[in-house]
């Protein structure tokens, strides 16, 4: 393991010489150091510990990022990059100072729409309310995945950090949409990978498939950002689909949700179905600390179907409604109720859709300071014990469980995600306690972590294959020789 | 006139939602008023029951069912949501007819009658629009 904390980012420089480059770099205005402007990103809503970055700068260009490399990496100076911040993992928080590469501002373009191909080619700064915008009014006719995350998300950087969407059901991870990258690596050099790799010249036409070639696209990915800086991703859209209908099934206990999930999944015949406590869903109207009543139901499943016909919307709706009551029959509880999710929203408030209406600011997740998780892909069949356990540990906390699923991929997979929103001031500690125990017991249940922060690869890196781990040191190695990108991350 | 309480649990918000914008109506008031001292119990089966509490005018929307009422509606989630897609009274009585609803203390006919037409209007308005864009009700 290397020596990851101690850096003293002017051993090569001065302070005042950094500057003058990156100025000429960037521009003054787009060049910062004044400490009002550092400390926005030096924490974020997680329980991770703050770091102050020693710049920040806001790239326009591609040519400005090579250059940032090759005077970063001449100088060893770290170099986070940054859009947005909210990858609630401390990602983005600066483990050892430097340069914070906000692409966020000004690096926002959606470069092409291929409506044959259907693939976009974006910079890192398009966010997915603009992007879902974008298609509606100018390609109708295809969809993204949108995410349970504000509007102001990077669709990139879920990307390439493997995130999640409504489409995952049916299509997997985001990291699986993407067809190509383009990045600048240590040296400066800027590669493109995928199908684009075919022309010795950037054109917009040939991002169309990541394979059959060696896949060096999973380089970046999960990396977070410690392999190279990611400045253009060509992401597969999905044709929209003439009729849509929304389901909403209530459930008792983690066994009968988790079953929905993997089983509705497995159908085939959906293209989300993600479940949220009861208590996340009361959250919604306002009600700060939800107390859950016995007869109350544990979890809301929403269920998204989609079709070219009615028919097919029909008969996919028939199938899922035999798959409940095969569900029903071999479960011991035999309350799962299935309705439309319109009627639900109609009964219980406009405020319930916007569970549905996604991308969105989910006012119970981000009205306080404090928000947290421990996000993971898992095996489908250790749902059910997972989410009865870590709904137990929230209740040793005396916190309010909110438990995010979702089957991934027809089921070859699913998402699980206990989250905590908390008050930092008041809670830290406690918080970071429960997050341990989590991670304990998804572990134990097999659970892949993902978005890690700091803490929890040292957990990770002690239990995991050490090959693997040697590996990965030896790929960081090759593509980071003086550790400028992102240093700290998995303890690199 | 209000609903005095903040209800928290699921269909204690429901029926929370569903009363509030009428009560700005005088007619609505005054049906109200009219069930005097009453408490009405909501079953919705396999899933839990509420009493809605009527003292001259105000509301209260509480969790769970005291031992006396003046009437009980059970109602399966099914029968609930055909109400509330808008079937109306024919989506009412078809139910009561198929057992999706049952009364009990059934003799209070008056009662019914009143709380029906406090009961059926809420549902009804809370459908006038749909609220997820896009979006076909298909069950």
């Amino acid at each position: 393991m290397t020596d990851v904390m101690k850096r003293n980012v002017y051993e090569g420089i001065e302070k005042e010489k950094i500057l003058a480059e990156l100025i000429k770099i960037f521009g003054k205005p787009n060049v910062t150091e004044k400490a009002h402007n550092l400390i926005p990103y030096s924490y974020d809503m997680t329980e991770s510990d703050p770091k102050m970055p020693d710049f920040v700068v806001l790239p326009e260009k591609v040519e400005e990022i090579v250059q940032l490399v090759k005077f970063s990496n001449q100088y060893k100076i770290p170099i986070v990059p940054y859009v947005s911040g909210n990858n609630v993992g401390g990602l983005t928080i600066p483990e050892q100072g430097g340069i914070i590469c906000d692409m966020g501002k000004r690096m926002k373009k959606i470069i092409k729409i291929h409506d044959s191909m259907m693939y976009a080619l974006l910079e890192p700064g398009v966010t997915f309310g603009y992007f879902k915008k974008y298609l509606d009014d100018h390609h109708p006719g295809l969809k993204y995945g949108m995410l349970m995350a504000p509007p102001y998300a990077s669709v990139v950087a879920n990307a390439i950090l493997s995130g999640l969407s409504t489409l995952s059901t049916a299509h997997g991870s985001m990291a699986d949409f993407i067809n190509g990258l383009e990045i600048v690596l240590y040296n400066g050099e800027v590669v493109r990978t995928g199908s684009c790799f075919l022309s010795k010249e950037f054109k917009e036409d040939n991002w169309f498939v990541r394979y059959p070639i060696p896949d060096l696209t999973g380089l970046f990915i999960g990396w977070q950002g410690m392999t190279g800086i990611v400045t253009k991703a060509a992401v597969q859209l999905w044709p929209k689909k003439k009729y849509n209908t929304a389901l909403l099934a209530i459930a008792y206990t983690g066994e009968n949700c988790a079953a929905v999930i993997r089983e509705f999944g497995r159908s085939e015949c959906c293209e989300e179905v993600s479940c949220i406590t009861s208590e996340l869903a009361k959250m919604g109207f306002g009600i700060q600390h939800p107390t859950k009543y016995e007869k109350e139901p544990d979890y809301a499943i929403m269920i998204s179907v989609s079709g070219n016909t009615m028919e097919l919307l029909k008969a996919k709706v028939n199938y899922l409604k035999q798959v409940l009551e095969e569900i029903k029959e071999k479960a011991e509880d035999k309350r799962i109720l299935l309705a439309d999710f319109d009627t639900f929203v109609n009964v219980l408030g406009k405020e319930f859709g916007m569970y549905y209406n996604l991308p969105n600011v989910l006012t119970p997740l981000y009205e306080w300071d404090g928000l947290t998780w421990v996000g993971s892909y898992t095996n489908p069949d250790n749902l059910g014990p997972l989410m009865d356990k870590c709904y137990a540990l929230y209740g040793k906390y005396d916190l309010a469980p909110i438990i995010y699923a979702k089957s991934m991929k027809s089921s070859h997979y699913a998402i699980f995600r206990p989250i905590i929103r908390y008050h930092k001031g008041t809670e830290l500690e406690k918080v970071k306690k429960l997050q341990h125990e989590f991670l304990e017991i998804m572990l134990e249940y097999d659970c892949v972590p993902y978005k890690t922060p700091l803490w929890m690869t040292e957990i990770i890196r002690k239990r995991c294959d050490p090959n693997w781990l040697k590996l990965l040191e030896r790929i960081k190695d090759v593509m980071d020789p003086n550790n400028i990108f992102n240093p700290g991350r998995w303890g690199l | 006139m209000s609903i005095v309480n903040e209800p928290d649990d699921i269909l204690g918000l429901a029926l929370k939602n569903l009363l509030t914008p009428l009560l700005e109506d005088n007619k609505f008031v005054k049906r109200i008023k009219k069930l005097k001292k009453s408490v009405i119990v909501i079953e919705l089966r396999d899933i839990y029951a509420l009493s809605l509490s009527f003292d001259n005018g105000a509301i209260s929307i509480n969790y769970g069912e005291p031992r006396r009422f003046k009437l009980k509606m059970i109602v399966s989630l099914d029968a609930f949501m055909k109400i509330a897609q808008g079937q109306g009274m024919i989506g009412l009585i078809g139910a009561f007819l198929k057992g999706e609803i049952k009364i009990k203390k059934i003799y209070r006919i008056f009662t019914i009658l009143k709380f029906y037409k406090i009961f059926f209007p809420a549902i009804k308005m809370a459908n006038e629009e749909p609220s997820l864009e896009g979006v076909i009700n298909i069950l």
